[in-house]
């Protein structure tokens, strides 16, 4: 997959660039949903245990269609390779407050993720006009709580024994960050 | 993807039709299914169809090299009552006897418990499928009892065995892991 630097729809920084989910994105995001790490890192029991390559494809088209949620690739401008992804989700013109989601795909890097969660914040800040953007996290994902408190993200509590997991069940935390809160990207 | 010690579970892919037909109308193959061969390619582009359209929880069991070598599936859940049923096959006849099925069983099994929450699988085999049988005892399965003479091979009518293994069974061998393993 390459991402040419002439793309219109561009969110970049230094170390990343953030560009709309398209089809091209497939392989990408198969490797990622089959990925077990992955999957038990997003703590999320609607996601699948495998999905087939047709069924990556009808998600990005139904997810590309939801006017409710912006998906975002992140790439290596570098290598010009996909690392991973932030999805933006419960958008509603009536509501000023979204879920920022980060999928990793890739080895974990922390300035790439911490600037990932930065223009994501920006963008929802100043291009969406959001007020507020939660998220919520695996307790045990103590690497990914501290990059969103890096970022600004303040605790606001602790969703007990909300997703199961390892054949037990585990806590999550909320987290949020406040448009007045964010720094500048 | 279902990562299990022999084979991994994956997303039953169009591109692995031409192993299904082959496995579905292998008479040994399927002399324990409760399925009617023959079924054409077409028919399998409609199966690989209707498990994307519904979601369905269908695998393809894959060697650790990427070899497809047979189905299998979780069917009949129930989230209501934490229940499921499922159901295997190995295609393959070369990988028969080296322990990929039960591999595959006890990984299916690992999600069911583990990651579903289910509190009880079930399935039902021919009492004359002794190897299924060890196979699912090994796993950790019980015969709970026998459905006699619920269906029909080859002209004559064959008794079920009615077998489970409950959440409390699993964790017994397999307790829950702390929250960094």
């Amino acid at each position: 997959m390459c991402y040419p630097h002439h793309q219109i729809r561009m969110l970049r920084g230094e170390l990343v660039g953030l560009v709309p989910l398209q089809s091209t994105d497939e392989l990408a995001l198969y490797r990622w949903f089959n990925d077990p790490r992955v999957r038990r890192r997003a703590g999320r029991q609607t996601w699948k245990a495998c999905y087939s390559l047709e069924q990556i494809q009808d998600l990005i088209k139904e997810r590309s269609a939801q006017p409710s949620r912006i998906d975002l690739v992140v790439f290596d401008p570098i290598k010009e390779s996909p690392l991973g992804m932030v999805e933006l989700t419960h958008l509603h013109p009536m509501r000023d407050s979204a879920e920022i989601v980060l999928v990793w795909g890739e080895t974990d890097d922390e300035e790439k993720e911490l600037e990932t969660l930065a223009l994501t914040a920006a963008f929802a800040f100043n291009s969406q006009g959001l007020h507020r953007i939660w998220t919520r996290v695996p307790s045990v994902d103590q690497f990914l709580i501290s990059i969103f408190q890096e970022m600004g993200f303040k605790l606001e509590g602790v969703l007990r024994e909300d997703h199961f997991i390892g054949g037990t069940w585990r806590d999550s935390v909320l987290l949020s960050l406040l448009s007045a809160e964010a720094r500048p990207c | 993807m279902l990562m299990g010690e022999k084979v991994d579970l994956g997303a039953a892919e169009r591109a692995y039709i031409p192993y299904f037909v082959k496995w579905i109308n292998d008479p040994e193959v399927t002399q324990w299914l409760k399925v009617e061969p023959p079924l054409s390619e077409a028919m399998e582009h409609d199966w690989v169809d209707w498990i994307r359209r519904e979601g369905r929880m269908v695998f393809t069991i894959l060697t650790k090299d990427g070899r497809p070598i047979g189905n299998a599936g979780i069917e009949e859940v129930s989230w209501k009552y934490r229940r499921a049923a499922i159901g295997i096959m190995i295609g393959e006849k070369d990988c028969w006897g080296k322990g990929y099925g039960s591999d595959a069983i006890s990984t299916i099994l690992r999600y069911c418990f583990e990651e579903l929450g289910l509190r009880r699988v079930e399935l039902i085999t021919d009492s004359d499928n002794h190897r299924a049988q060890k196979a699912y005892m090994k796993c950790g399965f019980q015969v709970e009892g026998v459905m006699r003479q619920y269906r029909t091979k080859n002209g004559r009518t064959v008794d079920e065995l009615m077998m489970s293994i409950l959440s409390t069974d699993w964790f017994a061998k397999h307790p829950p892991k702390g929250p960094g393993e």
